[in-house]
């Protein structure tokens, strides 16, 4: 049995009052074990960096707790001491140098380690420009000084935002690796939320998506794709087509093309339909569904908005 | 040992940001001590260069050619009760405590340690500015002056002995104490302003505007009162903390008492320790207060 | 709307939409006679005789000189605080755009002369405007009290009385203006060489500091230098010439003090007007020039 490394239970947050009240989450639960990386994926405004001020205690929910480690941070602040994060884009202290800033927050935690902000310094490839005013930094600069920031106290846990925001295609490959290594040959625990569905479909064990404050669907990244595949199907005269195999699968018209949901086996079938029906048939591909198509029809299909 | 340890980082490390902030404390609190080496310069080129009758504007050579330096000590202390280093000593405040919201950075020093310690040590850490740069003040006009009253032939005195035996040290601990006393009191109102208003420049126009409404206090009092025809609420002013700073200073240092006639006749003056009592519960009022809305805040910034 | 009516429709917008800012900074002036006026009215209803005539109501068949209360708001801007929270006011309208990391927006869609132009435009007439209703809050409204207190407000208008009062209206006005645009130009130049709402409020209010103090480290440096006369270059400072115009306006004759008057005539009006303008212009084309040569960052 392993550890929970993070749960939340029952989590709802409403920013203000009256007619200008926001619903950001609607009964929130999720749970995240630890050893692994977990993805958490939503569209814009859906609540993703809401959902994380309330794992740091930044804000308090409306309803609901959280727990990190068991422990909830409202309650036993002492707790996230074990917890390092980026919270929506990074921002530091602008007349500070880089390193200033690290020590400043390290300080702030109580340590002080001149070693080991150094070696951070390292690892995210700012040793040189350390020496400099933040406000001179880049974005992607500022970005890989969050991520130093948020290593400082060694955590168990990391709660990262949209980490490789701003970040060259090195940077985000150079990420990857790092956050895989964390989890893998250290142990640690990551909780990742991001746009970039091909970056998440990479890295991460699970994956949670949320869509306006609620969750729609939850699993293993495998899992999720699997018995999704879909066929793509050229044929003429295209409408005809779609008529024909609306009638035993789902399709949807695709421009040139109709998209099938049937996997690999049903082809022949398919073709035989289409045959039979006097239908030209050009061309018929399997495709292994992509976590962004699947991102996308369970974000934007209206079962999705009721929940 | 460990827990020392810690809260002498967390000291260090709003030391180091703020100080770091350069000209933010140039222009807002070194500028004290700055202020009191330009003076003395200008006394420096007086003393060498101008004619004695212009050396005697200056305050170099007094008609009896003795220049008091227990009083210019006093005098530095004195300057964040004039209306425009109180100003000044609101907008450091408002820095302090609003530039995390302008920066963003409440984000990353809220998960490192509790709310409460992060406040009381923005609180510290202004008291220790404070200290620093008036202290400073104080020593480089007092000793410093001694150059530009010699050479301009005067004598600088009273001579420390002396000085030690007479009320100076007594007088010099109450002056920086109600000074000090004063400055937390018109920066708690600034931080209130920067829990209120998440930016600096809201800070300060709150600070200021509760500054202004205590000074016209005893008036709208007195407004008050006689509109209601009851003239006595007028004694409400004794609980404000300007009356109650004043009147700790004159009750320790034996000085004729700040009380107003026209408050004197509805109401007798506080006693020392009604006053310091008053005073503890406006410090810490306010500061709880402080805490307690930065406690139940969202940070969403 | 051509293309000029939109950008100042959108500076307008912009600026009183940051309500907060509005509201304590130039809604303050508008505010603070409705208050005047609420509290003075209490006081005609139920205050004793000395707490009316502390709040200036006259009762019991004495006058009061409305002239005074439509004028009153118009001597704000040449007051410390009124030239502060000016101040604060044009350094939120520039300087703000910088922390909002806003320029970039706008600079991209005009030229940038015409952005810092819209600005000095929106704010002469939010200031015009705040002025002038405080101004005719107070005139009208002291009516209220002054007659429930049972007092005269006068003196009865006739024409010749219309005439001068328009004059001095205009005169008082004009000056508040100038003084306005004065601390305006200072705000709005630092806002644009320190980037940052406070590092301008701080130089706007420090400039204005350093002009009025100026007389002592020029006379200093005039004792020093065996030429006294060297004083007498405070009278080419804003300040003075603000205050001469004042002087002028009050008594007839120039702004002097010791030891000025012994090296110096004051300013006639027109000289001074002249170099209140050139202060005006100068500052106004001096952050236009700034700004266009300056890069921005964020
Ligand atoms: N301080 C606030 N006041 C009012 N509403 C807010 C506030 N903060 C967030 N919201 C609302 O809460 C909802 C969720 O916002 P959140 O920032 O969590 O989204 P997100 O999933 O992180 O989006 P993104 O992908 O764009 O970062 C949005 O509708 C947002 O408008
Ligand atoms: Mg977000």
């Amino acid at each position: 049995m392993t550890e929970i490394a993070l749960r939340l239970h029952h989590v709802a947050k409403t920013f203000g009052r009256g007619k200008k009240q926001v619903q950001a989450l609607k009964n929130l639960d999720l749970e995240v074990q630890a050893g692994q990386v977990y993805g958490f994926l939503g569209p814009n405004g859906a609540g993703k960096t809401t959902t994380i001020r309330i794992l740091l205690d930044l804000i308090r929910p409306t309803r609901g707790q959280a727990a990190i480690y068991g422990r909830d941070p409202r309650r036993d602040h002492g707790v996230l001491g074990q917890v390092g994060a980026i919270v929506e884009g990074a921002a530091f202290y602008p007349f500070l140098s880089g390193r200033r800033n690290l020590e400043v927050l390290a300080r702030t935690g109580g340590a002080y380690d001149r070693g080991r902000i150094d070696s951070l310094l390292e690892q995210v490839g700012l040793a040189e420009r350390a020496g400099q005013y933040v406000r001179g930094y880049s974005t992607g600069m500022k970005q890989r000084l969050g991520l130093a920031a948020a290593l400082l106290s060694d955590p168990d846990l990391l709660i990262l935002d949209e980490p490789t925001n701003g970040l060259d295609p090195a940077g985000i490959q150079e990420m990857r690796v790092f956050i895989r290594d964390l989890v893998d040959r250290h142990g640690k625990t990551v909780f990742l939320s991001s746009h970039i569905l091909s970056e998440i479909e990479q890295v991460c064990d699970r994956v949670a998506i949320i869509n306006q404050g609620a969750l729609v669907r939850e699993g293993a990244v495998a899992d999720l794709l699997a018995g999704s595949a879909e066929l793509r199907v050229e044929a003429a005269p295209l409408a005809h087509a779609a008529e024909v195999l609306a009638a035993r699968w789902p399709v949807q018209p695709n421009g040139q093309s109709i998209t099938v949901r049937a996997d690999r086996a049903a082809i022949p079938e398919v073709v035989r339909a289409l045959v039979a029906a006097e239908v030209d048939v050009f061309q018929v591909v399997s495709q292994r569904q992509t976590l962004e198509d699947y991102f996308l029809s369970v974000t934007q299909s209206p079962e999705a908005n009721h929940a | 040992m460990l827990d020392v340890q810690r809260h002498a980082n967390l000291f260090r490390a709003e030391w180091q940001k703020i100080a770091g902030h350069r000209w933010a404390t140039g222009l807002l609190i070194w500028i004290f001590p700055m202020g009191a080496l330009g003076i003395l310069a200008i006394m420096l080129l007086v003393a060498l260069l101008a004619p004695p009758d212009i050396q005697r504007n200056f305050g170099l050579a007094s008609v009896n050619g003795s220049v008091d330096w227990t009083e210019i000590m006093l005098g530095a202390w004195n300057i964040p009760n004039e209306m425009f280093g109180r100003i000044i000593l609101i907008a450091f405040t408002a820095v302090i405590f609003a530039g995390e919201y302008q920066w963003g950075t409440w984000k990353n020093l809220l998960p490192r340690r509790r709310r409460v310690p992060l406040i009381v040590n923005k609180f510290v850490t202004l008291g220790a500015f404070v200290v620093v740069a008036f202290g400073a003040a104080s020593l480089i006009a007092g000793l410093g002056m001694f150059l530009p009253v010699k050479i301009a032939g005067g004598q600088y005195g009273p001579p420390l002995a002396e000085a030690l035996q007479s009320d100076f040290v007594r007088n010099f601990a109450v002056q920086a104490a109600t000074t000090f006393t004063a400055t937390i009191i018109a920066a708690v109102y600034a931080a209130l302003g920067a829990m209120l208003t998440h930016s600096i420049l809201g800070s300060i126009m709150i600070g200021i505007g509760l500054m202004i409404l205590e000074l016209f206090s005893m008036g709208i009092f007195a407004l008050l009162g006689s509109l209601f025809g009851h003239p006595e609420i007028v004694g409400l002013y004794q609980l404000m903390p300007s009356y109650n700073l004043s009147n700790v200073a004159s009750l320790i240092t034996h000085q004729p008492s700040v009380n107003p006639p026209f408050l004197l006749n509805y109401v007798a003056p506080n006693s020392l320790e009604l006053s310091v009592l008053i005073l503890f519960v406006w410090v810490f009022g306010l500061m709880t207060l402080t805490v307690l809305l930065f406690r139940r805040q969202d940070v969403t910034f | 709307m051509n293309a000029i009516g939109h950008l100042l429709c959108a500076e307008w917008q912009k600026t009183t939409g940051n309500r907060w800012a509005v509201g304590t900074l130039i809604g303050l002036f508008p505010i603070m006679a409705v208050v005047i006026l609420i509290l003075t009215t209490l006081v005609a209803l139920g205050g004793s005789p000395e707490a009316m005539a502390r709040m200036g109501i006259a009762s019991g068949g004495q006058v009061a000189y409305w002239p005074d209360y439509f004028l009153f708001a118009w001597a704000i801007p040449s007051t410390p605080i009124g030239r502060w929270l000016l101040i604060a006011f044009t350094a939120v309208a520039f300087a703000g755009e910088y922390q909002w990391g806003t320029w970039k927006n706008l600079a991209a869609r005009r030229t940038r002369a015409s952005l810092v132009a819209a600005k000095f435009v929106t704010l002469s007439l939010l200031i015009v405007a705040s002025f002038t209703l405080m101004s005719l809050i107070l005139g009208f409204g002291m009516l209220l009290p002054v007659s429930i207190a049972g007092g005269t407000y006068g003196p009865a208008l006739d024409g010749p009385l219309l005439a001068d009062f328009a004059g001095r209206y205009l005169g008082q006005a004009g000056l508040a203006f100038a003084s306005a645009l004065v601390a305006a130009g200072y705000a709005a130049l630092a806002a644009i060489v320190t980037r940052a709402i406070l590092g301008s409020v701080l130089i706007g209010i420090g400039a204005f500091l350093l002009e009025e103090g100026l007389a002592v480290p020029l006379g200093l440096l005039g004792t020093l230098f065996h030429r006294p006369e060297i004083v007498a270059l405070i009278q080419l400072t804003p300040s003075y010439n603000l205050q001469n115009l004042l002087a002028w306006a009050r008594t007839g004759g120039g702004h002097t003090f010791p030891p000025l008057d012994l090296y110096a005539q004051p300013n006639s009006p027109e000289l001074s007007i002249v170099i209140l303008l050139v202060w005006i212009a100068g500052l106004i084309g001096l952050t236009l020039y700034s700004f266009h040569r300056q890069d921005i960052l964020n």
